[in-house]
């Protein structure tokens, strides 16, 4: 498998629940939310890289409890690919214009920062996502005030994207079978671009047109309010949770601004 | 340059077998979804490989057109290892329609989607344009080589994209579920035309589908069963049609006209030209009627 096609596999695979064990998936959604939330105000407004690192083990030790360690290492490996060549072309940035070693050394520490915050915000987001069924996502936004409608769309657009990069990953092997070939010149670039494009393209419109179309026929959106089937009950560890992120925040916070 | 024609009946004379799969196992993460497949595919062979869902029929497909590698085994196409194969070779030797004809199609005509692997080829445009009006006029979509490909029935597209796949003559086809969402008579119309390109053209067909209904329509190709990853039977398709627990046993549903000629006592042969008879009495009463 070519280095591109295992970076969309992995990638296709962020935003997809998968498991129904362990403790992160007994917990409320709205607990996840706080540590979303607590996550990004900490990684926003601490710069202490010990404490950041602090925090990211942390969060990984606590996704590890549900989540297999072979996906965190492979969501890393994702952004560490999608990152790697920023990070190149800084470092080369900085060494040439200011010919400083020190300076390259204060880069270098900038975007070891930069590099544990991105990874510490994507593994709250990461929990969230892989351990809380789109059902409950979408009925915990509607309790908070979003209407149904764009929630539903929201979870929509969440699933649409792991069909639609598993598609692409299909497209791009029909096409190679017929002989299309893109690491030739920029002109075969451009024209192979549009035979992996066009029929993604195509292929998503038209799954879109019977996903409307099998909503409409089941009466969604005739009114503002629904009802649900189920519906997540708040407990007692919830509250725990909720206050353990809090306090750890609050406590990072204090000693890292 | 070299007459495409040529070409393929030069390399269907030159290899000995067209496919041989020894020993492939192959896994997508834990566990393995193919196990212990070894195959043989001759000349001008029609292999139906059928399964329940998730069986692994499209992972091997996948694996002969060289887009998967398994972990374990190898897979020989025209007597050379599929692994040392350059990509244009594969291209030359495969055809490989996918059930979703709308993953391939992204050109302004037809004549120009069909031309496509053509002209990947290196094949000069007089020769593109006399196989496209040979295999088009084979398989009935002349009228429709001017025609935008985004205008097409779901049928049409399907007959377009088998075009596309054999119009360089490539010695194996694979197909993927490609009756699916068809109704019984355009499954027939498919039938007719997978008879013609390996009659005409000589083509080894493989073809994945859990659909038990174009068995008796094929009845001289060729059947594995897969089931859990492992081949479970083995043989020709009218063997297995005369012993409609194979398809029972491996959660398959056997075709209907072989259930009913059981239930009925009869062979399911004899259903089929009462069948046929049937059709043809009601065509003439109509054609009386008139």
């Amino acid at each position: 498998m070519s280095l591109a096609n295992l970076y969309l596999k992995n990638v296709s695979q962020i935003f997809v629940y998968y498991t129904e064990k362990g403790f992160l998936s007994k917990l409320h959604p709205l607990s996840k939310i706080v540590l979303i939330f607590t996550t990004i105000a900490l990684t926003i407004l601490c710069s202490k890289i010990e404490l950041l690192l602090l925090t990211l083990v942390i969060l990984v030790i606590l996704a590890s409890t549900s989540i297999d360690l072979k996906r965190i290492t492979s969501l890393f490996l994702s952004l560490t690919m999608f990152v790697l060549p920023m990070i190149f072309f800084s470092l080369i940035y900085t060494s040439t214009n200011y010919r400083s070693l020190y300076k390259v050394m204060e880069t270098s520490i900038s975007i070891a920062v930069a590099m544990v915050r991105l990874l510490t915000m994507s593994i709250a987001f990461y929990i969230f996502f892989i351990t809380t069924k789109p059902q409950s996502i979408a009925r915990v936004l509607n309790k908070i005030g979003i209407p149904y409608k764009y929630s539903y769309g929201f979870i929509i657009a969440l699933r649409f994207l792991s069909v639609i990069s598993s598609d692409l990953l299909e497209i791009i092997s029909i096409q190679k079978t017929r002989g299309l070939s893109i690491d030739r010149n920029f002109l075969d670039r451009v024209r192979g671009y549009i035979a992996v494009l066009v029929p993604l393209i195509i292929s998503t419109l038209n799954r879109v047109d019977e996903i409307t179309v099998s909503l409409e026929v089941k009466g969604f959106g005739l009114k503002d309010s629904r009802s649900y089937l189920n519906v997540e009950h708040f407990e007692f560890f919830d509250v725990l949770f909720i206050f353990f992120c809090i306090t750890l925040a609050s406590t990072a916070l204090y000693f890292g601004i | 340059m070299r007459n495409l024609s040529e070409e393929a009946n030069a390399y269907q004379n030159v290899c000995n077998h067209v496919v041989i799969v020894d020993d492939v196992w192959f896994k997508y993460e834990e566990e393995y979804v193919l196990k212990r497949i070894s195959l043989k595919i001759e000349k001008r062979d029609i292999h139906i490989v059928m399964g329940p869902n998730g069986s692994g029929k499209s992972t091997l497909l996948k694996i002969l057109a060289g887009i998967l590698k398994p972990q374990k085994g190898r897979v020989y196409l025209c007597d050379r290892d599929i692994d040392v194969l350059a990509r244009r070779d594969l291209t030359k030797y495969l055809g490989y329609v996918h059930q979703n004809p709308w993953f391939y199609i992204f050109n302004p005509t037809i004549y120009e989607e069909v031309a496509f692997t053509l002209r990947n080829l290196g094949i000069d445009e007089n020769t593109i344009s006399k196989n496209i009006l040979e295999v088009a006029t084979e398989l009935d979509i002349v009228d429709l080589l001017d025609r935008s490909p985004f205008t097409l029935s779901e049928g049409e597209a399907r007959r377009v994209v088998i075009t596309s796949a054999v119009a360089h003559k490539p010695l194996l086809l694979l197909m993927d579920e490609p009756t699916a969402g068809l109704d019984y008579n355009l499954k027939k119309r498919f039938v007719d035309i997978i008879k013609k390109l390996n009659t005409v053209f000589g083509t080894a067909i493989i073809i994945a589908t859990h659909d038990t209904d174009i068995l008796t329509m094929i009845d001289n190709a060729k059947l594995v069963i897969i089931n859990k990853g492992e081949i479970v039977y083995r043989g020709e398709v009218k063997d297995a049609l005369n012993n409609p627990k194979i398809f029972t046993n491996n959660n398959l549903s056997a075709p209907v006209e072989v259930e009913i000629a059981s239930r009925l006592g009869i062979s399911w042969r004899e259903l089929i030209n009462f069948n046929g008879l049937l059709f043809e009495v009601a065509k003439l009463r109509g054609s009386l009627c008139r």
